[in-house]
């Protein structure tokens, strides 16, 4: 007997995988095709993961009261502008990567090679010890037989290296090493930008409308053009409050 | 001319070395390479023992990990190591994050302990991505095999693949049993019950399709389409089989000439390397020639060999590994009666020639019967249609009509070729290869299935909870571990605690 609560879910995804977005997709699914959409829907998670991520950042900081109000915005976008650069870098990454894991996968395992010169090798010497064993010719295993073996077992070590080598390109590669270097000088670029956005709309609210507001307007101008993130990361909220005792 | 000429096996070998260029392409005839890998077969540890040390060591690894490090729980995994293990380092030692010129020894100092801190959330981070994230893989990947192969949720997937209530995963079986839902029969063990189960439920599918063309499960049928589509990829499996065992033409004069220089110095290679003459070599304690005395033996014989033929054949085999080169000169003493045979015992470099001609075509008139009884329509296919392809399949694959016995000379009962005395054999293996492509396209949809539900999963219920756990587990762990990073700065300290996010 099944529980009620099994029972809901198995129909909540009964109905999902019978959706017309689900049976598109899984038309596409076969043998040649499988390996890849799984590849496709992993790099998909990783980015959809960091896009909530950045999502989250960015209510918080639109939402964060600690945070003065005029400002909010301003470290809202920077939050943005990382997002995307995180999302973006690790797509094209693990794009550029399938490109070229092939050929890293006949450098590092040899006796892979495209050419089949050591299944060749291989195969003579399987044989051969077979022969030597059996003493007994017809009892020595058929190359076709051979040949659908080792073929499983560069498949399976191939699918493995690209899955593995194209994901670490993306996560480890783009999201760890490339992306913090890009992100804190952009980020200045952005802010500085912003800065100058800022000042010029207080200078004109304040010569057009409420004078008062000068005072803020010269305050705006004095945030320094360099701020620099302290952990290098998307999180501009802990950059922006580290301010105060970094830059 | 080259060792490979001497290497075919004229008879039954060339495609070993022709299919290798085609490895990309799907080769499963027999057996299905498994979805996501597997255990090696002893073929495979025949191989495995073969491969340079390094290949041989990185290959088991990647054999061990090969169910885990693909997709969601791979991409987990490989990001949770970049933002463990990578992240910190390039936050903590960061150039581009300094204090402001000309800050005091004791504000630089301020600095380089808010990086440190700040760096220690990321193996914090991936610690609970790891924990919480892959955790709850193994109960989804449970609960989607309960979902899927338990007749009572099943029956929600109406008609269509994911629905295997009889077809049922092995562990899903094995689950059944420890938990005494499925009784076991008297001295049966569990792994037996799991192949007998197997085994009746297989046949129950092979009985379904040989009487009705459709596929049932649970209280459902199986959808046609996808029955077609099944059917449609064993036929492809089968040419592709056919045509790796064609020779390629283009080398035909080579092996011609080959088989000519074979026949004709006959008497002479059987002298030099016949049995007679090769044990009077010293062996080796496990009775094989000694291949450096087989060396030495061959370079004689080749200074008193009598024309340049039997030179060439013989630097042939000194050339050959050491380890292949005693069954390199049975090989070819063995390809002597072969050629004799393929041209009607009366050898001829012509009728040796018509024999390649008629191998391929032989083949070839498998590959366009093959080729024809693909169903068309897979759309509209109806159960009548797959009921009969599988038979005319079945029909194509055996030789029984082979009245010349050309055919079975040629097919020799080699893979998917069966001569009539084995044509109960040839049935059952058909439809037991129809159920196997049938597996291996439900696992595909399935594998998809499953990884977007992980995906969903990830993204809505798990990353959330594993940024909240980290905003509380961050703070403490700090305090904790590394007091002095926080404490010497109070500031940093209490800053980082109010943040949520996930691509930290």
């Amino acid at each position: 007997m099944v529980n009620p609560i099994s029972k809901a879910g198995a129909w909540v995804l009964a109905k999902a995988a019978n959706s017309k977005p689900y049976k598109a997709l899984e038309n596409k699914v076969d043998r040649t095709t499988a390996d890849n959409i799984i590849a496709y829907t992993t790099i998909g998670s990783v980015a959809a993961k960091d896009i909530v991520g950045c999502a989250m950042y960015v209510y918080q900081s639109l939402n964060n009261d600690k945070i003065p109000e005029k400002r909010r915005r301003f470290v809202a976008a920077l939050d943005l502008t990382n997002g995307v650069l995180m999302v973006a870098s690790q797509v094209a990454m693990f794009f550029a990567m399938r490109r070229i894991n092939e050929k890293l996968f006949h450098g590092l395992l040899k006796s892979f090679d495209k050419e089949g010169v050591h299944f060749g090798k291989y195969c003579r010497q399987i044989r051969a010890n077979e022969r030597n064993l059996t003493k007994d010719p017809s009892k020595v295993t058929d190359k076709s037989e051979l040949r659908t073996e080792y073929a499983s077992m560069k498949d399976m070590a191939f699918s493995l290296f690209k899955s593995v080598t194209e994901l670490a390109a993306a996560t480890i590669v783009a999201k760890r090493i490339i992306v913090p270097f890009i992100a804190t000088p952009l980020a200045s670029k952005v802010e500085k930008m912003m800065n100058k956005k800022d000042y010029e709309q207080s200078e004109a609210d304040a010569n057009n409308q409420n004078p008062a507001m000068k005072g803020n307007a010269e305050e705006l101008k004095q945030i320094p053009e360099q701020t620099e993130a302290a952990d290098g990361n998307t999180n501009l909220l802990d950059k922006y409050r580290k301010q105060s005792y970094i830059a | 001319m080259k060792i490979d000429s001497v290497k075919q096996n004229y008879l039954t070998g060339y495609s070993a070395q022709k299919g290798v260029n085609n490895l990309s392409k799907p080769l499963s005839v027999n057996k299905a390479p498994a979805f996501t890998g597997s255990k090696l077969t002893a073929t495979q540890e025949a191989f495995l023992s073969l491969f340079p040390s390094f290949e041989k060591k990185l290959y088991k690894i990647m054999t061990a990990v090969s169910d885990y490090a693909k997709g969601e729980v791979g991409g987990i995994v490989i990001n949770s190591i970049g933002t463990g293990a990578v992240a910190p380092w390039f936050i903590a030692f960061n150039p581009l994050v300094k204090a402001k010129p000309g800050a005091s020894a004791e504000e630089e100092e301020e600095v380089s302990k808010t990086k440190k801190y700040t760096a220690m959330r990321q193996p914090v981070s991936a610690a609970l991505a790891i924990l919480i994230q892959v955790g709850v893989q193994k109960p989804i990947d449970k609960y989607l095999q309960n979902v899927t192969n338990n007749p009572e949720m099943s029956n929600f997937f109406k008609g269509w693949v994911l629905n295997q209530a009889s077809l049922q995963d092995e562990k899903y079986i094995t689950r059944q049993i420890n938990n005494g839902k499925i009784p076991l029969l008297a001295g049966e063990s569990v792994s037996d019950a799991v192949t007998r189960i197997k085994k009746e439920q297989v046949d129950n599918i092979i009985t379904s399709l040989k009487n009705e063309g459709k596929i049932k499960m649970g209280n459902f049928d199986i959808n046609d389409k996808a029955i077609a589509k099944v059917v449609n990829n064993r036929i492809d499996d089968y040419i592709a089989f056919a045509r790796d065992q064609q020779i390629d033409d283009t080398h035909f004069r080579k092996y011609v000439v080959r088989s000519a220089e074979l026949w004709e110095n006959r008497e002479k290679l059987n002298e030099i390397l016949g049995r007679e003459a090769l044990d009077k070599l010293p062996k080796l304690e496990n009775g094989n020639i000694d291949p450096k005395e087989l060396k030495k033996y061959l370079r004689e014989q080749r200074k008193q060999a009598p024309n340049i033929e039997v030179k060439r054949i013989l630097n042939e085999i000194i050339q050959d590994m050491p380890s292949t080169r005693e069954s390199f000169c049975s090989r070819t003493l063995e390809r002597i009666p072969k050629i004799e045979e393929a041209c009607g015992k009366k050898y001829s470099m012509d009728a040796y020639r018509n024999y390649l001609r008629d191998f391929n075509a032989a083949y070839e008139t498998k590959i366009d019967a093959l080729a024809e009884l693909k169903i068309q329509d897979v759309e509209n296919a109806k159960p009548e249609t797959i009921k009969e392809t599988i038979k005319k399949l079945v029909e194509i694959c055996s030789f029984k009509d082979d009245k010349s016995g050309k055919f079975s000379k040629i097919f020799r009962d080699n893979g998917i070729f069966k001569p009539e005395s084995k044509f109960e054999e040839l049935e059952s293996k058909v439809y037991n290869d129809v159920v196997s492509s049938y597996k291996e396209f439900v696992g595909h949809k399935y594998g998809i299935f499953k990884q977007l539900s992980k995906v969903a999963v990830g993204v809505a219920v798990t990353l959330p909870i594993t940024c909240y756990a980290l905003n509380w587990v961050y703070p403490r762990f700090m305090d904790i571990f590394f007091p002095s990073l926080g404490k010497s700065n109070a500031k940093a300290k209490a800053e980082p605690s109010g943040n949520q996010g996930g691509n930290k």
